[in-house]
């Protein structure tokens, strides 16, 4: 955070000491029942009790936690949410990991903390082709998706001592931010405090009189009562030590404070000496008295008026162990945004839509719309701590989310889709933030919060340089989306350093982006490149002073000035850094409170260059940049009909059944035509010239469709009634009577030829045993007709396609 | 911090009954030096305060001083005021306490007791 200059000399005076304490927030029971269902089975959801042994059920509220235990307070059987309660019955939401049984011990701690929100799709009774989704368990799709609520901000869980016989907390909302733009209303309730309530949206000092644990609670709604968010805030009041009876724990030990961003947050370790109530999840303080030489005051930290928090934190689970030779226990405590990464989510998807009607669409959805549906219909984590969007948002049509942690979910969606990250500050509040690098101008919109040179450092400051590029060409690209209403897109894509790529280095690529014109990606895709091959990307310092005002979250820059007497490296270097990783180090026998900080580099890049990509269809002044191609139906194949010799000598020898007749046989092939035959002559032996008088049988006959037309011409007219001249085309083994076609044609009075009606074509199907047995036969039709001899006939038999 | 009496060691108001045989101030931990070439050292200072020789009625005080406080407490030490250019007392509050150390037992008299007072602000 920026101090002001007195403060920041003040930051500076030495020498100077801190005082840690300690507090684990220490719910308090608000009932105690057992379970009352002999049967009751894995998977219940609502859960009928009795023997109430302490407090009453009008006390419990939706999303305390409820213990479940073989004996009375324990949890051992395992701890559930609690969704609403009746004099008689817990309805708890969805579980299958818990054994439950008649009996069972049932505590309802005055304590909510982070849970996943498991969705719900059952087929539509209604509509087999249909489902219907709910949240958690059973909430139906109303209207939530399209009269979106608050991010609320309420402060830090904090823990204070009384002096002069009470203790004094400042809350605010800063930070709150509504998704459309309500005017909210603020509903605070502060357990043990006074005033015991406000409506404002800064009530300013509330004062404590007694020392306790108690709950905060910050209720804001939109317009029209349509939303409510909820905010709890854990605060813990102690007496000094030696000034009363509730110090807060005194006998324990900081072994390690780090944080990064890369991490996302901090995590701590711990060994308390004492006998405390410790579980996962619990909520642990270290609040602070500072002294800059003389004066007593403690500076730092992002919520206002709460510099004397220090860092806050949530015991993780599976880190707690016990050394009973030695009595003490230890554990590890860390940034909500670590506690997120240990919670399994559902995966999400999500539509932009204009007027949403289900659970899956989204009133014109951008980040800070999808991370709030996220965060609100899938997580409790936004009623334990303050969430709040930093930067530049863009339209995007679709939020799809792995089935992975909570904390993966919302920063690999940043990552992608805005170059950002999520990172936890150092007193639990969690930032969404687009990354500074990836601003237009990074260095203008990060102003320095603190100028840093030698009497800030101790030893010598390690700077790392880079020696060649990492990265020699960065292709970046995405969609603009003009958002529901409109829904245009625009395919970007640019590169830096330009279209020519450096000559040192690897290649990377960045899709996904969520954008809004080239100009911005140009220029994104310069810094970004700018700031991964910067010559002294980072560099790391032992501070002399606590520089309690950094922190890795929200970012900020602080301008570091080396001059090369500095170092041994006799580098001169002045350049913005942001301070990404810290190490701090507590000796607490000495108050000394130091960290070691890596602080990374902040540059402007140059404008990189526009990839061009092929035009795209335009379609009803719609810019469809990505086209989807037409179906293409692949070519039909080509029929061909394979070459087929048949063997002149069979040919010879089916004419040679014809018996004498002068004709002249002419047997050929083309691509398609399998059998020819053309005759001149054909003599009619019958006498009556009515039955068949020329077979022609044409063997081995590979299997297939084949396509046969013939002509026919007479030598003379057919008479006054002309003749009719039959061809008959039978397909069977030789001697059958099975015909499959036939064609006659009756030669016109005064015609000399026709064409056979099978000149439009019979098509047979041959399999490979048949015989083609083509037939013709002369008959006379009508009265005074002369049957003929056909003079010339031809016949023709292709193959169309092989079997 | 006030002002307290001259020649006198008090723990939280209670006089010493046997001034230690050596005491004094004891040297901060140099923490580092930082880029300008100046030490950096912790604000708060110790002292020590050592006898040869005690009854095991003052031995017993000095212990009882330490089990007021113990692992918890903190304690308001009379002590010879830092950086003055006489000798005088002043009342330092907030302090802690180190467990006194004995050495080996001297004719049924405990020898070698030291005593380091911590987190002294001056």
């Amino acid at each position: 955070m920026r101090l002001s200059s007195p403060n920041l000399e003040l930051l500076r005076t030495r020498p100077q000491q801190t005082r840690l304490y300690l507090s684990i927030f220490q719910p308090r029971e608000v009932l105690r029942a057992q379970v009352n269902d002999a049967s009751i089975a894995k998977g219940a959801r609502t859960i009928t009790y009795d023997n109430v042994s302490g407090g009453v059920f009008n006390a419990v509220e939706a999303g305390m936690t409820l213990l479940v235990g073989t004996s009375p307070g324990e949890g051992d059987v395992g701890k559930i949410r609690i969704r609403s309660a009746t004099s008689s019955v817990f309805t708890v939401s969805e579980n299958s990991n818990i054994a439950w049984a008649n009996d069972l011990y049932l505590t309802v701690l005055r304590y909510w903390e982070l849970w996943p929100v498991y969705p719900r799709i059952i087929n539509d009774p209604a509509d087999a082709e249909n489902v219907i989704f709910y949240k958690d368990y059973d909430i139906a799709y109303t209207n939530q998706n399209g009269v979106l609520g608050t991010y609320v901000n309420a402060g830090p869980h904090r823990a204070a001592f009384r002096e002069n016989g009470q203790a004094t907390l400042f809350y605010s909302s800063t930070g709150t931010f509504n998704i459309l733009g309500d005017t909210l209303t603020y509903e605070w309730a502060f357990e043990g405090g006074n005033p015991t309530g406000s409506t404002s949206a800064n009530p300013g000092n509330v004062t404590y009189s007694t020392p306790g644990h108690y709950v905060q609670r910050l209720i804001v709604r939109g317009d029209a009562n349509l939303t409510t968010d909820t905010r709890y805030v854990y605060v813990s009041i102690y007496d000094k030590p030696g000034e009363g009876s509730s110090p807060p724990i005194l006998q324990w030990e900081l072994t390690d404070l780090s944080g990064s961003r890369n991490e996302g947050g901090y995590q701590a370790s711990f060994k308390v000496y004492e006998d405390v109530f410790i579980d996962e999840n619990a909520v642990v303080v270290l609040f602070a008295d500072d002294w800059y030489g003389s004066t007593n005051q403690s500076l730092g930290g992002n919520y206002p008026n709460a510099e004397k928090i220090f860092f806050v934190g949530h015991i993780l689970k599976d880190t707690i162990r016990y050394n009973y030779e030695h009595s003490y226990v230890e554990f590890d405590a860390a940034s909500m945004t670590e506690l997120m990464k240990q919670a399994l989510g559902f995966s999400v998807s999500v539509e932009s839509k204009v007027s949403p009607a289900k659970w899956y669409e989204l009133m014109d959805m951008n980040g800070k719309r999808a991370l709030y549906h996220y965060l609100r219909w899938h997580t409790t984590a936004m009623n334990i701590a303050d969430f709040q969007f930093v930067g530049a948002d863009y339209p995007i049509q679709f939020f799809d989310a792995d089935r992975t942690s909570m904390f993966d979910a919302i920063d690999n969606f940043m990552r992608v889709t805005l170059l950002g990250q999520v990172v936890s500050d150092r007193q639990g509040k969690v930032w969404m933030e687009v990354g500074a690098d990836a601003y237009p101008n990074p260095t203008g919109s990060f102003t320095s919060v603190m100028d840093i040179s030698k009497r800030d450092w101790m030893g010598e400051p390690t700077i790392e340089e880079r020696l060649s590029d990492d990265i020699s060409y960065l292709e970046l690209n995405g969609i603009a989306y003009s958002g529901v209403n409109t829904g245009t897109f625009s395919a970007l894509i640019a590169s830096a350093p330009g279209n020519a790529p450096a000559f040192r280095g690897s290649i990377e690529t960045h899709p996904g982006l969520a954008l809004a014109s080239h100009a911005q990606l140009n220029q994104m895709a310069g810094n970004v490149w700018a700031n991964r091959t910067s010559p002294y990307p980072k560099i790391n310092m032992n501070m002399a002073i606590n520089a309690r005002n950094l922190d890795i979250a929200p970012q900020e820059t602080t301008n570091i000035s080396i001059l090369a007497s500095d170092t041994v490296r006799n580098l001169a270097l002045q350049s913005l850094y942001v301070p990404s990783a810290f190490n701090w180090q507590y000796n607490s026998r000495d108050g000394i409170l130091l960290p070691s900080i890596e602080f990374t580099n902040l540059v402007n890049g140059n404008v990189g260059d526009t990839v061009d990509m092929a035009e795209s269809d335009t379609e009803a002044g719609i810019n469809t940049g990505f086209s989807v191609p037409g179906l293409q139906i692949p070519p039909l194949p080509l029929i061909t009909i394979p070459s087929f010799s048949v063997p002149t000598g069979t040919i010879q020898a089916i004419v040679s059944q014809l018996g004498g007749v002068r004709y002249y046989a002419q047997v050929g092939w083309n691509n398609n035509t399998f059998f020819q035959m053309k005759s001149s002559v054909i003599t009619v032996e019958d006498a009556d010239r009515t039955g068949p008088v020329r077979q022609i049988v044409i063997s081995n006959v590979p299997g297939g469709i084949y396509y046969v037309f013939g002509y026919v011409r007479q030598g003379t007219s057919g008479g006054s009634a002309g003749g009719w001249f039959t061809t008959s085309i039978n397909v069977g083994k030789q001697g059958s009577t099975m015909a499959v076609g036939q064609a006659q044609e009756t030669i016109p009075s005064g015609s000399t030829s026709c064409t056979l009606s099978i000149a439009a074509g019979l098509l047979l199907s041959i399999t490979a045993s048949d015989i083609i047995e083509i037939t013709m036969s002369t008959g006379a039709s009508g009265s005074g007709g002369t049957p003929q001899d056909p003079a010339d006939f031809a016949l023709s038999v292709m193959q169309i396609s092989s079997s | 911090m006030t002002t307290g009496l001259s020649g006198t060691f008090a723990f939280n108001g209670t006089v010493l009954s046997l001034e230690p045989t050596a005491h004094g101030w004891r040297e901060r931990t140099q923490l580092g030096i930082d880029g300008g070439g100046h030490p950096v050292y912790p604000s708060v200072r110790s002292y020590e305060m050592k006898w040869d020789l005690v009854t095991p009625t003052d031995l017993n005080q000095v212990l009882g001083f330490y089990n007021l406080v113990q692992n918890t407490g903190t304690m308001s030490v009379d002590l010879p005021e830092w950086g003055q250019t006489d000798y005088r007392f002043r009342t330092y509050s907030g302090t802690t306490l180190v467990e006194p150390v004995m050495g080996d037992f001297f004719n049924q008299h405990p020898g070698s007791i030291t005593l380091l007072i911590l987190n002294i602000r001056t």
